[in-house]
C-alpha cells in the first residue's frame, strides 16, 4: 500500500515541515489522496490514516510461512496425572509443602504417570530453579514434556534420562547391531542413556562403544562418556582410563581421574600413595596411661575404639610433613597448583587434595589398620581437624560404613559442636549406630545449651526407637534453656514420631513453644505438611490399584 | 451436571492468584468439620482460626458462594476450596439433606430473585413525576453533549498541531503529554476518548513499528472526531458505536429491556485484566444454533468476582440482549434457562480466509471495533525469532499479539499438532484466549 507509506511518512516530518504532495492512487483511494493538498491539510492526513486504516485492517492478508512446520512430538502412552493428586503437585510446585514434592515425584513416576501438556511450562521452568529435584521430575516429562523442552534452550536439561527412567523402561535387551545403530547416529542423550543402561548388564561392550568414536566426540561429550562409568567401574576399565588423563581438556581428565580414585589398585591410586607415604606416617608413641573401661552400651564400646590409649588401639600418632613441590605428574593426577583460597597456603592445599584423592578402604589396607585405629591415630594438633575434615569429606564420595562408624564416633567424642550435621550420616551409617550416636549427644547437651541434637535429628528421617523417643522427651521435659528454639526443630521431626509416643510429643511440643507466635506457627505447619503427606500418601495409595 | 466444572475453571473464578492458592490449601478434606451436597448447593464447615468454623455454602446452578468469614475477597478461599474438593474428591462429600443454615440461605436467595422480578413490573411513578424527571435528564444529556462537543473541537485542534510537529517529534513527548490531554477529555466526559489518548501515550515507546501503530489511531480518533461532527446523518446503529467509542454508556435497563436472543450459548473464551483499578472479565460466547458472537462484560473491584459466573469451556442456555451496535457483539445475559452444562462442540471458522472475512464484514461497519472473536480450527503454533504465529495448513501465518506472554503453553498443549485456537483478532494480530484440543478446553489468559 504505497498511499499508507505516503502518509507515514508525512505524519512522521509532519505536514508543517513537509506539505503532502499530490498522489495517484487505484480506487477507492484516490479520492482521499486528492484531498490531501487542500487548506486543511492536517485534517486531511489524519482522516486518510484513519481510512486507511480501517481499509488495511479489513483487507488484512496473511503473509505464506516459506518454512515447513517442525515434526509434531509423537504420541504418549503414559497416562497423564489424575485430577485429585495433580492439585498436591501444583500446590508444592507452587511452593506450599515442599518437603513433599520429591516423595509425590516419585510416587508418581512408579505409577507411569506424566505431566499434563498445559501445565508443562511450569514444571519445565521449575525444574531450572531446582536441580536438586531434576532427576526426579525427568522421568514424568513424557513424550510431549522431552518434545517441548527441545524447542526451548532454557530447558534443555531435561533432554537427558534419569536413571529412573534407564532402569525401568529401557528394560529390553537391545542386540549388538542396534546399540551400535543409536551409538553412530544418535544424540548425546540417547548415547548417554545407553552407555549407563549397557555399563549395567556389559561394562566392557560400554567401554569399547566409548573408545571406538573417542576421537570423534567434542570434549564435553567425551567428559559426560566418562562419567558413565562410575557404573560397573572395576580394573578392565582402568587401561583406558589412565590413558584418559592425557586427554588436552580438563573436564575429560578430570571425569577420569574422579574414577580413578575409586578403584584402590589403580595406577592413579598408586602414585597418590606413593607420593603421600613419605608426608603421612604413622609412628608409635610412648605407652600412656591406664585405660578407659570397655564395656556397657553401643557407644561405650565404640567410645573405646577410637579413643587412644585402649586396648584396641594401639598407642599411635599420625605425623604429616608438607610436600614441598608440585611436579607435572601431580599436575597430570588433578592436583591444582595454586590454593583457590586464601587462608590455605599452596602446600597446604596440596596435601589436602592428594589425601582426598585416596580411597579410605586403601588407608586401612596399606596400614594394615583398622578405620577406628587410624582415625585414633590423628592427634597431631597442627593437623588432627584437617585430617578429620578431610576423611569426611572422602568419606562423601566412598560411603565406606567401617570408616562412617570411626568418623562419626571421633566427631561425636571430641568435637561434637562441629561436626557436619547434615544427611551424611543418615547416608552412611547403620540406623543403630547413629541412634546411638544421637542419644549420646543428647547426653552431652546438658539442658541449657544449644541443643545441636536436635539439628541432627531433623535429618534423621526415619521412624524414632522407642528408647530415643524416651530420651528426647525426657530431653524436652528438663529442658531450660531456649525451649522456642527446640520447639521449632522438634517440630519438623514429627512424621517420625512412634505413634504411641505422639500425643505426649505434641503437649511437650505446645508447652515449650509457648508465648512464642513465631514457633507455634511453625509447629502449625509442621502439623499441616504432615497432614499433607499423609493424605497424599493415601491418595496415592488408591490410585495404585 | 457440575461434573463440567474442571480445576482450572474454578480457579479462574478466584478474585486473585493468592485466593486461588489459599483456596488449593483447603483442598484436604481433613481441614473441613462437615461436608455435603445435594442436587442445588454444596456446604462444608471450615476450621478457620476462629472459635467456630465457618460456615461455606455454594449454590451450583450460577455458581454462587456465601462464607461466614470475614474475608473481603468474593469468592473467598473457603468457596473455591471447598468447590476444588467437590470437583476433584466427590467422595468426601456425602449427599445430604441441607442443614438449616444452608436452608435458610437457599431460601432467602429464592425470595431475592422473586422480589427482583416483581420489582421490575411495579414502582410506576406519576406523569408529573415521570415527566419532571425527564426534563432534567434532557437537561443533562444536552450538557454533556456540550462539554464533549467543546472538548473534542479543542482535541481537533491539539491533534493537528500534532501532525503538524509530524510523530518522530512527538516521540520525545513525555507520557504526561498525553496524558494531560487524556485528562482534559476526563473533564470533558469523554472517557473513551480518554482511554485511547493514554493508549496512545504508551504507543512511542513500544518499539518497532511504533510509527504505524501511532497514526493508526491518531486516524481512527480522527474518523471518530468526524463522525461525531456529522452524528445526525448517520443511521442510528452508527450512531450507537460512535457514542459508544467516546464514552457515552447505555443504560444496562434499556438494554435488558430489549428483546433478547434465546440460544445454547457456548462459552468459548474468558480472559481478565486490569484498568484504571477496575478487574475487567470478558467472556466469548457463540450462539449454538444462531452462530451470533457475543461478548459480556463485567466489571468488578479488584479482589472480588462478578456474580454472574460464567467458566470458559461450558455452555449454557439462555437469551442475551446485544447493546445497539452497527456489529453487535457486546451483550447481557438477561435470562439463563438452564444450568452449566458440558459443550457439544467447539465452533470455529473453517480457515483464516473465512475468519478474515467475517472481521472485514464487522470492521466496515464499525471501523472503531477493536476486538474481534477468531476461533480458527486446525492451526499449528510456530515461532520466528522472537515473534509467535499460528499457522494453518496452508502454509498462513496469523501474527500472535507481542503482549502474549504464553507460547510456551500453547505450543505445550498443541505439541506441535493442529488445534482449534480461539482469540481476539484486532485487525494484525491475535491474541490467544483458549485452546481446544482432545474435546476439553485449556484456558490461556
Amino acid at each position: 500500500m504505497e498511499v499508507w507509506q505516503e502518509a507515514l511518512k508525512i505524519a512522521l516530518i509532519g505536514t508543517g515541515r513537509q506539505a503532502p504532495t499530490s498522489l495517484t492512487s487505484a480506487d477507492p483511494l484516490n479520492r482521499l489522496s486528492a484531498e490531501w493538498n487542500t487548506e486543511e491539510k492536517e485534517r486531511n492526513l489524519l482522516r486518510a490514516g484513519g481510512v486507511l486504516t480501517a481499509y488495511r485492517r479489513a483487507g488484512y492478508r496473511p503473509l505464506q510461512s516459506g518454512d515447513s512446520l517442525p515434526s509434531p512430538a509423537e504420541a504418549d502412552e503414559k497416562p497423564v496425572v489424575p485430577a485429585g493428586v495433580l492439585h498436591d503437585l501444583m500446590a508444592m510446585v507452587g511452593g506450599q509443602y515442599r518437603e513433599t514434592l520429591a516423595e509425590w515425584l516419585r510416587l508418581a513416576a512408579e505409577r507411569g504417570w506424566r505431566f499434563p501438556e498445559e501445565h508443562l511450562v511450569e514444571i519445565l521452568d521449575f525444574g531450572c530453579g531446582h536441580p536438586e529435584l531434576r532427576a526426579a521430575l525427568l522421568p514424568l516429562l513424557g513424550v510431549r514434556g522431552r518434545w517441548l523442552a527441545a524447542q526451548n534452550p532454557d530447558w534443555h536439561y531435561a533432554l537427558q534420562f534419569s536413571l529412573f527412567e534407564i532402569e525401568n523402561a529401557w528394560e529390553t535387551e537391545t542386540s549388538a547391531e542396534e546399540r551400535e545403530q543409536t551409538w553412530q547416529t544418535g544424540t548425546k542423550e540417547e548415547r548417554v542413556a545407553l552407555l549407563h543402561r549397557l555399563r549395567r548388564s556389559d561394562p566392557g561392550a560400554a567401554r569399547a562403544l566409548v573408545e571406538s568414536t573417542w576421537k570423534q566426540d567434542v570434549p564435553a561429550e567425551r567428559a559426560e562418556f566418562v562419567a558413565t562409568f562410575i557404573a560397573g567401574l572395576s580394573m578392565e576399565d582402568e587401561p583406558f582410563l589412565e590413558t584418559v588423563l592425557d586427554d588436552k581438556r580438563k573436564e575429560v581428565r578430570a571425569a577420569a581421574q574422579d574414577l580413578l580414585a575409586h578403584l584402590p589398585e589403580s595406577r592413579y591410586c598408586r602414585r597418590m600413595w606413593e607420593r603421600l607415604q613419605p608426608l603421612v606416617q604413622l609412628q608409635r608413641r610412648e605407652v600412656g596411661a591406664a585405660k578407659p573401661e570397655n564395656s556397657g552400651d553401643l557407644w561405650n564400646r565404640l567410645r573405646a575404639l577410637v579413643t587412644p590409649k585402649s586396648a584396641s588401639a594401639p598407642d599411635e600418632t599420625i605425623v604429616i610433613e608438607l610436600p614441598q613441590a608440585c611436579d607435572k605428574a601431580m599436575l597430570r593426577d588433578g592436583i591444582d597448583a595454586k590454593s583457590p583460597i586464601s587462608s590455605v597456603d599452596d602446600k597446604t592445599w596440596w596435601l589436602q587434595q592428594m589425601l582426598e584423592r585416596i580411597p579410605l578402604a586403601l588407608w586401612s589396607r596399606e596400614w594394615k589398620r583398622p578405620p577406628a585405629a587410624i582415625v585414633a591415630a590423628n592427634r597431631s594438633e597442627a593437623w588432627n581437624r584437617t585430617l578429620l575434615d578431610t576423611w569426611t569429606r572422602a568419606l562423601r564420595q566412598y560411603r565406606d560404613p567401617d570408616w562412617a562408624i570411626a568418623l562419626f564416633a571421633v566427631w561425636c567424642e571430641t568435637l561434637p559442636h562441629s561436626m557436619p550435621l547434615d544427611t551424611l550420616w543418615k547416608e552412611t551409617l547403620p540406623p543403630d549406630i547413629f541412634e546411638a550416636g544421637v542419644l549420646h549427644l543428647l547426653d552431652l547437651s546438658g539442658n541449657q545449651a544449644n541443643p545441636a541434637f536436635a539439628l541432627f535429628l531433623v535429618e534423621y528421617d526415619r521412624v524414632w526407637s522407642e528408647p530415643l523417643a524416651q530420651a528426647v522427651l525426657d530431653k524436652m521435659r528438663a529442658f531450660t534453656g531456649n525451649t522456642a528454639y527446640l520447639a521449632g526443630r522438634l517440630s519438623a521431626c514429627i512424621p517420625f514420631i512412634p505413634a504411641n509416643f505422639r500425643a505426649e510429643f505434641f503437649a511437650l511440643l505446645s508447652k515449650l513453644a509457648e508465648n512464642n507466635n513465631y514457633v507455634q506457627g511453625q509447629i502449625e505447619r509442621s502439623l499441616a505438611l504432615d497432614a499433607f503427606r499423609n493424605e497424599m500418601r493415601s491418595k496415592m495409595d488408591a490410585t495404585a490399584s | 451436571m457440575t461434573q463440567t466444572w474442571t480445576t482450572d475453571q474454578i480457579l479462574a473464578l478466584a478474585p486473585d492468584p493468592a485466593s486461588a492458592k489459599a483456596g488449593q490449601g483447603l483442598i484436604n478434606p481433613g481441614k473441613w468439620v462437615s461436608l455435603g451436597a445435594n442436587e442445588q448447593a454444596l456446604w462444608g464447615e471450615c476450621q478457620g482460626s476462629g472459635k467456630t468454623p465457618y460456615q461455606v455454602q455454594i449454590e451450583l446452578t450460577e455458581p454462587a458462594f456465601r462464607c461466614s468469614c470475614p474475608s473481603h475477597k468474593f469468592p473467598c478461599k473457603h468457596g473455591i476450596g471447598l468447590f476444588l474438593i467437590y470437583a476433584n474428591s466427590r467422595a468426601a462429600v456425602t449427599a445430604t439433606a441441607p442443614p438449616d443454615w444452608v436452608t435458610e440461605w437457599l431460601n432467602k436467595r429464592e425470595d431475592k430473585a422473586k422480589k427482583r422480578e416483581a420489582a421490575k413490573t411495579e414502582t410506576e411513578k406519576s406523569p408529573e413525576e415521570l415527566a419532571k424527571a425527564e426534563k432534567e435528564q434532557a437537561k443533562r444529556a444536552a450538557q454533556r453533549e456540550q462539554k464533549v462537543q467543546q472538548g473534542l473541537q479543542d482535541l481537533q485542534l491539539w491533534m493537528h498541531d500534532l501532525i503538524r510537529e509530524g510523530l518522530a517529534a512527538v516521540q520525545s513527548r513525555p507520557y504526561k503529554f498525553w496524558n494531560d490531554m487524556a485528562g482534559r477529555m476526563v473533564d470533558a466526559q469523554a472517557p473513551g476518548v480518554a482511554r485511547m489518548l493514554r493508549e496512545m501515550g504508551s504507543i512511542p515507546a513500544s518499539g518497532v513499528g511504533w510509527q504505524e501503530r501511532l497514526l493508526e489511531r491518531l486516524g481512527l480518533l480522527a474518523l471518530l472526531l468526524e463522525a461525531y461532527h456529522n452524528l445526525d446523518t448517520l443511521p442510528a446503529e452508527v450512531q450507537a458505536d460512535i457514542r459508544d467509542a467516546i464514552g457515552w454508556n447505555v443504560k444496562q435497563e434499556s438494554v435488558l429491556a430489549e428483546a433478547g436472543v434465546a440460544d445454547l450459548w457456548l462459552v468459548l473464551g474468558q480472559r481478565s485484566y486490569e484498568e484504571e483499578r477496575l478487574r475487567i472479565q470478558r467472556t466469548w460466547l457463540r450462539g449454538h444454533k444462531t452462530g451470533r458472537d457475543a461478548l459480556i462484560l463485567h466489571f468488578t473491584q479488584p479482589g472480588k468476582t462478578p456474580e454472574n459466573l460464567l467458566a470458559a469451556g461450558t455452555c449454557l442456555e439462555a437469551t442475551l440482549t446485544f447493546f445497539p451496535s452497527a456489529s453487535p457483539l457486546r451483550a447481557l445475559l438477561k435470562e439463563r434457562t438452564s444450568a452449566t452444562l458440558p459443550l457439544p462442540d467447539y465452533p470455529a471458522y473453517p480457515d483464516y480466509p473465512a475468519m478474515l472475512s467475517a472481521y472485514a464484514d464487522a470492521v466496515a461497519r464499525n471501523p472503531w471495533l477493536d476486538t474481534f472473536p477468531a476461533a480458527c480450527r486446525s492451526v499449528v503454533p510456530v515461532r520466528q525469532g522472537e515473534i509467535g504465529f499460528v499457522q494453518d495448513g496452508e502454509g498462513y501465518l496469523l501474527p500472535l499479539r507481542r503482549e502474549f506472554d504464553q507460547f510456551w503453553k500453547l505450543l505445550g498443549v498443541s505439541g506441535g499438532h493442529p488445534i482449534t485456537l480461539f482469540g481476539e483478532w484486532d485487525g494484525a494480530s491475535l491474541l490467544p484466549v483458549s485452546v481446544w484440543t482432545s474435546n476439553r478446553l485449556v484456558s490461556l489468559a
